[in-house]
């Protein structure tokens, strides 16, 4: 493929994104103070260069690796902390993926966030939250992994804490602090397992410790603890306490934000640290951590159905996605990790529009009820055909993205058959929660768009174009790579193979 | 012939998938133009399909064609391609050939009348050519591909359309015909669910066990798995695990079909199917959907014929197909005595016949004679697709005319719609198997198979389900067609209505079905001997079959008394009206035929309100207790961080700071120590 290059722009794309976004975000502060208008365009101005930016990095990367590493703490030639930017495969698509959502937040945030307490503060705290998660995609030494990993919770918490749905501020706080409480805890013990590992090799440079050797019991220690430290990120059942009072106080464009693209960075870390460096020795464990992926799968797919409020069920529905993620890496295989970060894309994508679509239903009906909902199809049209195609995608149903994901990652599970029936067994477990979604997703739909339309519902009409535009995108995506998946693949697969091997 | 077999083979499924993205496109220019594009695409299907039987008459051999290498996953490479080999072919003709009448059938049918009585299209027409010509394509990609994968692609899209459709109708104003529904579109809403949620519980199935094939074989692919199969070799380096794991394997990739071709105890979803228009009906019955079960199972039992000499244990998998195969074929013939409506006696009796292929291909693996076991059930897939499709679409003009879908609303309609009345007559003749139509064909070469294999007790419950099935195809045929008009007609007349015969669009795809019911048993003389030895045709050289095609004998004999035994009472019953069956219908035995055997309300009951009693359980029990536990840390945490706030910082953010100079102080410890 003819690739596009620009200089200086294409040579310093991670850079200057995060630059950029810091920046823009300080003057989005500054000129929120006077004129909202002001806000609004800078903060969406800065992502969109962002975006632009990791389009320029993704172009590259297809052929070869972007990096740039600047000391930062210890000696030239023997650094303790370098601030690398490693632009590759993997985290190009991801870094993408993170601003195009933070972009169309943003927008999606000029209609959704009307009467805005400090617009300046808002927005700038939404380009805030973007530039750490990118920096976390970027990093690639352990300290600046966490670094970025601590700084995004500070725009999230106050974003949560000031932005929340409730009237109660206390209220507020309380969910907001659960949520600031467990990921903390998530990260501290990540960083605890980060300088163990440093005392077992004497590097934080990711890179080098592909190829360090650590004693197996001590491996085996930091790598359980990186897991579940990162796991209580990503919400695994019973880690996941934190997620529903927060994803149940965040407005939708911060609750994107935290859903589709924060948790990401968590599985991400995985991807990147975890598996690359532990997977032999964590192989021994796979079986227990398969079954508590399972779980995450079940306990989020039969709490979705449970639950009387559209958003609360695509809460659960994140949580019960991340499990296959979970899944997809557990089985430390090439295909099933390759599953893991389709997934990461897939999810990231698809959850994000199915909270698009709850946030419209609630803009234009006031109530994110099932009870209070129906009918709603011949109304908007738009909007049921992208929910419906959706949530119908999310089932795992080709020809769209997730599907993908899904077959590559129990494709993964699969290889580890020959290992004993039990894996056969949570194999053909797993794949039921595919089901069991498509229960939820199914019935949910059901109960919104189809059917009678209550009394006072009538008058309801599809979205402004503007968010029909971003709704279109989005779904443009999830069919694209669903049909020729081949489109991700050729970034993500050739680091994967590098970082994993083959088998 | 007329195409290169590789195009054809490609652009028989891409011409109606990209027809169907090009639907709303041309909506927006003229809605004449989009549904004249959909029928135009629904024939080029059609002709590409018959183009192919020609080259494969001409020059009979199986191929594999490879386009593109989809995924790369170490040591495995997996490859989209064709297998263009007779079985593929006959599943495409009938997707295309017998999709394209129904969507003609559809310019007609999906009108309807305004409050004036004026003749309006259906406002959501875009939607249903879109998804009408998806199936179409979806269909067609499942039986071209040539790997599992590929197909179940193709099998998870027709799925889906059949969601969509069967719910078309999902918002109609009009009261439900079951209490549990406020209104008929949140009735149809719900059948839709249920169709594809009980079809995802067979896919589980199949997804499962297509991974684990490819764990155990390397490939996804047809032509190697046959390869494979007969290996002794390759069966030798298994491991135990292995062995043992394959049946399973194929079992679980049989729930696919399970699901798909509605079998027990999957077979609860196809009944309420009838929600959706009865164009959608027919093509979920006749040409797609419930016909890709048949085609996997034909796909992977010479697979499994050639496996089973090394890996014994797969005779299990011969052995349930069998007999889940006449098992549902019995129990839906006997649901099908009650039935009112008539869409639902023909959903039964699809069920039922579904059942004989199923029978068929399963004692493929169990008989010596395995290619005429096997040919008896694909000829069956055929003849079933046509006499269905002609049944359902004639009964569609039955529906349109009368505006009831109740068999006891009807009655006497032969003088005013001969044509709809004569082509269903030979449809349900065929569905009974009487001579010469090409049901009575099919069905004789299934019993012969049964029998000449010593399948006994297959061949028992297969006879009496033929009798069943006169019965009740004949009870139908007379109450609508025969006897006095009902109440229901006279009323319609009265205000001025008048039942009127079908207009062309849907006459022309009937008398063409028809045709084909009457003298498709021609096919077995012709057309069906260059394919009959489908079974063989991946693994060994493609040859022209020496299969004796009819010898009278007592079989023949007794396939013929059939319709005797089965239509007699049927028409002593429902045309003279003999005999008063009121006791017995409301009787314990009529209660349990018309309930379904209970199995409806059972699988509701655990499956439906129980899960859901579970997961509410699930909320209000232990997530409740886990959050609260958080909420009371985080409180706990909180209290801490407050009584450092009077001495220190004061504000909560600042935390994360003094975390992260605990860290670097850390650090610098480590380092200096």
């Amino acid at each position: 493929m003819q690739t596009l290059y620009i200089p200086f722009l294409s040579d310093y794309p991670m850079i200057l994104t995060l630059l950029g976004l810091v920046f823009g975000g300080l003057l989005t502060l500054l000129v929120g103070t006077k004129s909202e208008k002001g806000a609004r365009a800078l903060a969406a101005l800065s992502l969109l260069g962002g975006l632009l930016l990791n389009v320029l990095l993704l172009l590259r990367v297809d052929t070869t690796t972007v990096f740039h590493d600047i000391v930062w703490l210890g000696s030239e030639t023997d650094p303790l902390m370098t601030l690398g930017f490693l632009g590759d495969g993997l985290s190009a698509p991801i870094a993408v993926l993170i601003l195009a959502l933070g972009l169309f937040s943003v927008v999606y945030s000029f209609f959704y966030m009307e009467n805005l307490k400090h617009p300046g503060l808002y927005y700038s705290l939404m380009v805030w939250f973007v530039a750490a998660m990118v920096g976390v995609v970027y990093a690639t030494n352990l300290l600046e992994f966490f670094v970025f990993y601590e700084l995004m919770l500070i725009p999230a918490f106050v974003l949560v804490y000031v932005y929340g749905v409730s009237e109660d501020p206390d209220k507020r706080s309380k969910n907001a602090l659960q949520f600031w409480v467990w990921t903390a805890i998530g990260a501290m013990i990540s960083i605890f397992a980060t300088l163990f590992l440093f005392g077992a090799t004497g590097t934080f440079d990711i890179q080098t410790l592909y190829t360090a050797s650590i004693p197996t019991d001590v491996a085996k220690l930091i790598g359980v603890m990186f897991l579940l430290g990162f796991g209580m990120k990503l919400g695994l059942v019973p880690l996941h306490v934190w997620a529903p009072p927060v994803y149940g106080e965040a407005p939708i464009p911060v609750l994107v934000l935290l859903s589709g693209a924060m948790t990401k960075t968590a599985a991400y870390g995985v991807i990147r640290i975890v598996i690359p460096i532990f997977r032999t020795v964590l192989a021994d464990y796979s079986l227990g951590l398969m079954v508590i992926s399972i779980v995450t799968m079940f306990y989020g797919a039969m709490l979705a159905i449970a639950q009387k409020d559209l958003k609360m069920m695509l809460a659960y529905s994140s949580i019960s996605q991340l499990g296959y993620l979970m899944l997809g890496y557990t089985s430390m295989t090439l295909v099933g990790v390759n599953g893991a970060t389709f997934q990461i894309i897939n999810h990231g994508v698809l959850a994000s529009l199915m909270f698009f679509c709850a946030g419209i239903i609630k803009m234009k009906t006031g109530t994110m009820e099932f009870d209070k909902l129906g009918g709603l199809a011949p109304k908007m049209p738009v909007l049921a055909t992208v929910f419906v195609l959706g949530g119908i995608a999310l089932a795992g149903t080709p020809p769209m993205s997730a599907f993908v994901g899904e077959f590559m990652i129990f494709t993964g599970a699969a290889s580890l058959a020959g290992n004993g029936w039990a894996y056969v067994a949570l194999l053909v477990i797993g794949v039921m929660a595919t089901g069991l979604t498509a229960a939820y997703y199914l019935w949910a739909i059901r109960r919104t768009m189809y059917g009678p339309i209550p009394e006072g519902l009538e008058q309801v009409s599809d979205p402004p174009l503007t968010i029909i535009a971003i709704l279109g995108i989005m779904a443009f995506i999830v069919v694209v790579i669903g049909i020729w998946p081949e489109l991700l693949w050729r970034y993500v697969q050739p680091v994967l193979l590098a970082i994993i091997g083959g088998g | 012939m007329i195409f290169p077999l590789e195009l054809a083979a490609w652009l028989v499924f891409a011409v109606p998938l990209v027809g169907a993205v090009l639907t709303p496109v041309f909506s927006k220019i003229n809605g004449t133009l989009r549904d004249a594009m959909a029928v135009l695409v629904g024939f080029m299907t059609a002709a590409l399909a018959i183009d192919m039987v020609f080259s494969m008459v001409l020059a009979p051999e199986s191929h594999d064609y490879v386009l593109l290498t989809w995924v790369i996953a170490g040591s495995y490479t997996i490859d989209f391609g064709v297998l263009v080999d007779p079985l593929s072919v006959l599943l495409a003709v009938i997707a295309g050939g017998i999709g394209s009448l129904i969507i003609l059938f559809s310019v007609g049918y999906m009108t309807g009348h305004d409050e004036q009585g004026n003749l309006v299209k259906d406002p959501s027409l875009t939607r249903y050519y879109f998804f009408m010509q998806m199936f179409v394509g979806g269909m067609t990609l499942l039986v071209m591909s040539d790997n599992l994968l590929m197909t179940f692609i193709g099998w998870e899209v027709v799925g889906m359309c059949s969601y969509a459709l069967i719910g078309f109708w999902h918002n109609a104003k009009t009261p439900s015909p079951v209490p549990e529904y406020k209104t008929e579109g949140e009735y149809n809403s719900a059948c839709g669910m249920k169709a594809f949620m009980v079809t995802r519980v067979g896919d589980i199935g199949l997804l499962a066990g297509i991974v684990l094939l490819f764990t155990i074989t390397g490939t996804f692919n047809y032509t190697q798995l046959q390869t494979i199969a007969g290996d002794a070799v390759w069966a030798a380096s298994l491991s135990t695990l292995m062995i043992n794991l394959l049946p399973v394997v194929a079992l679980l990739i049989f729930a696919g079909p399970i699901g798909k071709s509605a079998q027990f105890p999957l077979h609860i979803w196809l009944p309420e199917a009838m929600a959706g228009p009865t164009t959608v009906s027919a093509l979920i019955h006749a040409a797609a959907m419930v016909k890709a079960g048949v085609f996997l199972v034909a796909r992977m039992t010479p697979i499994f014929i050639d496996m089973v000499v090394n890996v014994i244990g797969l005779t299990v998998f011969f052995q349930t197909v069998a007999w889940i195969g006449a098992f549902t074929a019995f129990m839906a013939a006997t649901m099908a005595l009650v039935q009112d409506e008539i869409k639902k006696v023909l959903a039964y009796s699809t069920i039922s016949q579904l059942g004989y292929m199923f029978t068929a291909l399963g004692a493929s693996g169990l008989v010596a004679e395995s290619v005429a076991a096997y040919s008896a059930g694909t000829f069956h897939l055929l003849a079933h697709a046509i006499f269905k499709a002609l049944l359902f679409l004639a009964a569609g003009a039955v529906l349109h005319a009368v505006e009831s879908k109740n068999m006891r609303d009807m009655g006497g309609l032969w003088k005013d719609m001969k044509v709809t009345a004569v082509t269903f007559l030979i449809g349900a003749l065929a569905l009974a198997g009487v001579f010469p139509t090409i049901g009575f064909w099919s069905k004789e070469m299934i019993f012969d198979a049964l029998l000449e294999g010593g399948q006994t007790s297959l061949f028992l419950l297969a006879f009496i389900t033929a009798i069943l099935t006169a019965f009740y195809t004949f009870r139908m045929v007379f109450m609508t067609f025969f006897g006095k008009k009902s109440q229901h007609i006279v009323e319609l007349e009265s205000h001025g209505h008048h039942i009127h015969e079908a207009p062309w669009s849907m006459r022309i795809p009937l008398i063409i079905l028809a045709t084909l019911a009457l003298v498709g048993g021609i096919f077995e003389l012709v057309f069906f001997n260059a394919f009959s030895p489908i079974g063989e045709g991946l693994a060994h050289p493609f040859e022209w079959s020496t299969l004796p095609v009819f010898a009278l004998g007592p079989l023949t004999l007794l396939t013929v008394g059939i319709w005797i035994v089965g239509i007699t009472p049927a028409y002593y019953i429902y045309y003279k009206g003999k005999g008063d069956f009121t006791n017995l219908r409301q009787g314990p035995l009529g209660r349990f035929l018309e309930n379904r055997w209970y199995f409806n309300k059972i699988f509701y009951r655990i499956f439906v309100d129980g899960y859901l009693w579970f997961t509410n359980g699930l909320r209000t029990r232990v997530e409740s207790g886990l959050l609260a536990f958080s909420e009371a840390t985080s409180r706990g945490l909180d209290s801490v961080s407050k009584g450092w706030r009077r001495t220190m910082t004061g504000v909560l953010n600042t935390n994360v700071l003094g975390m992260m100079l605990g860290i670097i102080a850390f650090l610098l410890v480590i380092l200096f120590l």
